[in-house]
């Protein structure tokens, strides 16, 4: 099973070869932004203090191989819709540091390792590129994935 | 005059406001805005009104937060006019090395660019919430010295390097052990063991 993050308009599901049994969320619906509470690790570990379709994320994470993420590019960045999103699944990992590549990072929830598979898309310059990459390779690095892609694409849907 | 924007979407008072509020004992003509709190448009406002604008925000995925980027997207989409403006930039993590804000802040440069104002320099805090607090003023000393010095830059309208602090008196290790220790004591708080917060 897939999580598929986007933010496009229409997501053309061949194109990204997503099947009926993948999770497909929309980050142009999520409304609530993370508040930095750290509820979902201390609280209620791995929920999200929002009661929304997005406050379970984890949940489908965890029963993921890999994670797609979609997304306008923005100054080398995620979208602010995407974003949005991918702050509340912060409780995918744990509040617990680990040092990892001989820096601290967030402890692994977790055995299993995600795949991270990331398509850009928009106007995208040279630095944006660079930027990419090294967002996407930290992503990767702090959610402990197997690997990651970083992939730039024209031809899709958007408003 | 100085336009200073906390970017945190704490509703308690985080630590980027008070690195904010440290800059502006070093200032005279000042106003802070609270992204979580006021209205882009007052905020726009101020920035054209000042010469000078102090971003500091939170690292959160290894990027700006998602309220810092919407106002991004504001100024950009609106193409607000910053030529002639200086901005420096404070971010602020909770690892121990400040080197984990270096791909949010080439981000804040890329936007930089694209909207004309002048990136003047920033300071990439390395172990945030241990140096936004008072108590801890030892083990702190290092980072709150580099971080007056980067105060004096922006009084004097200087220039200032990409300034990195690290909890340099601790070692990966022991910072890894206080901060898992902090952690199991806010759990507690909220009557949960070490064992709920790795609940599967």
């Amino acid at each position: 099973m897939k999580t598929i993050i986007h933010d496009l308009e229409f997501l053309d599901k061949k194109l990204f070869n997503i099947s009926d049994n993948d999770k497909v969320i929309n980050a142009n619906d999520c409304k609530n932004s993370c508040i930095g509470c750290f509820s979902c690790w201390i609280k209620h570990p791995k929920k999200c203090i929002y009661k929304d379709e997005y406050s379970n994320i984890t949940e489908s994470l965890k029963g993921s191989d890999e994670l797609i993420i979609i997304s306008r590019c923005r100054y080398g960045c995620y979208s602010e819709n995407v974003k949005r999103v991918l702050e509340r699944c912060i409780g995918y990992v744990l509040p617990y540091f680990t040092i990892r590549n001989r820096n601290i990072h967030h402890a692994s929830r977790y055995k299993n390792q995600l795949k991270l598979t990331t398509y850009f898309y928009g106007d995208i310059t040279d630095d944006d590129k660079v930027c990419l990459n090294n967002l996407v390779k930290a992503n990767s690095i702090n959610l402990n994935t197997s690997r990651y892609e970083v992939k730039e694409i024209d031809n899709v849907y958007t408003d | 005059m100085y336009t200073l924007i906390n970017g945190s979407q704490k509703n308690q008072v985080s630590n980027s406001r008070y690195f904010l509020d440290y800059i502006s004992n070093y200032l005279d003509d000042y106003t802070t805005y609270d992204l979580k709190h006021s209205k882009f448009e007052d905020i726009i406002n101020s920035i054209i009104k000042s010469n000078t604008i102090v971003l500091a925000f939170p690292l959160y995925v290894d990027s700006p937060n998602t309220i810092t980027l919407k106002l991004l997207d504001y100024i950009y989409n609106n193409k607000i006019d910053l030529s002639n403006k200086k901005l420096y930039v404070i971010i602020n993590c909770g690892f121990r090395e400040g080197t984990h804000n270096i791909t949010a802040l080439n981000i804040i440069k890329n936007w930089s660019n694209k909207v004309n104002i002048n990136y003047s320099g920033s300071i990439l805090i390395g172990a945030g919430e241990v140096v936004g607090k008072k108590s801890y003023s030892y083990i702190t000393s290092i980072a709150i010295n580099k971080l007056k010095k980067f105060s004096k830059c922006i009084k004097d309208n200087k220039d200032s390097k990409d300034i990195i602090t690290t909890m340099d008196l601790l070692t990966n290790k022991l910072y890894c052990m206080f901060a898992n220790i902090s952690w199991t004591k806010n759990a507690k708080k909220n009557n949960l063991k070490k064992n709920d917060l790795l609940i599967q």
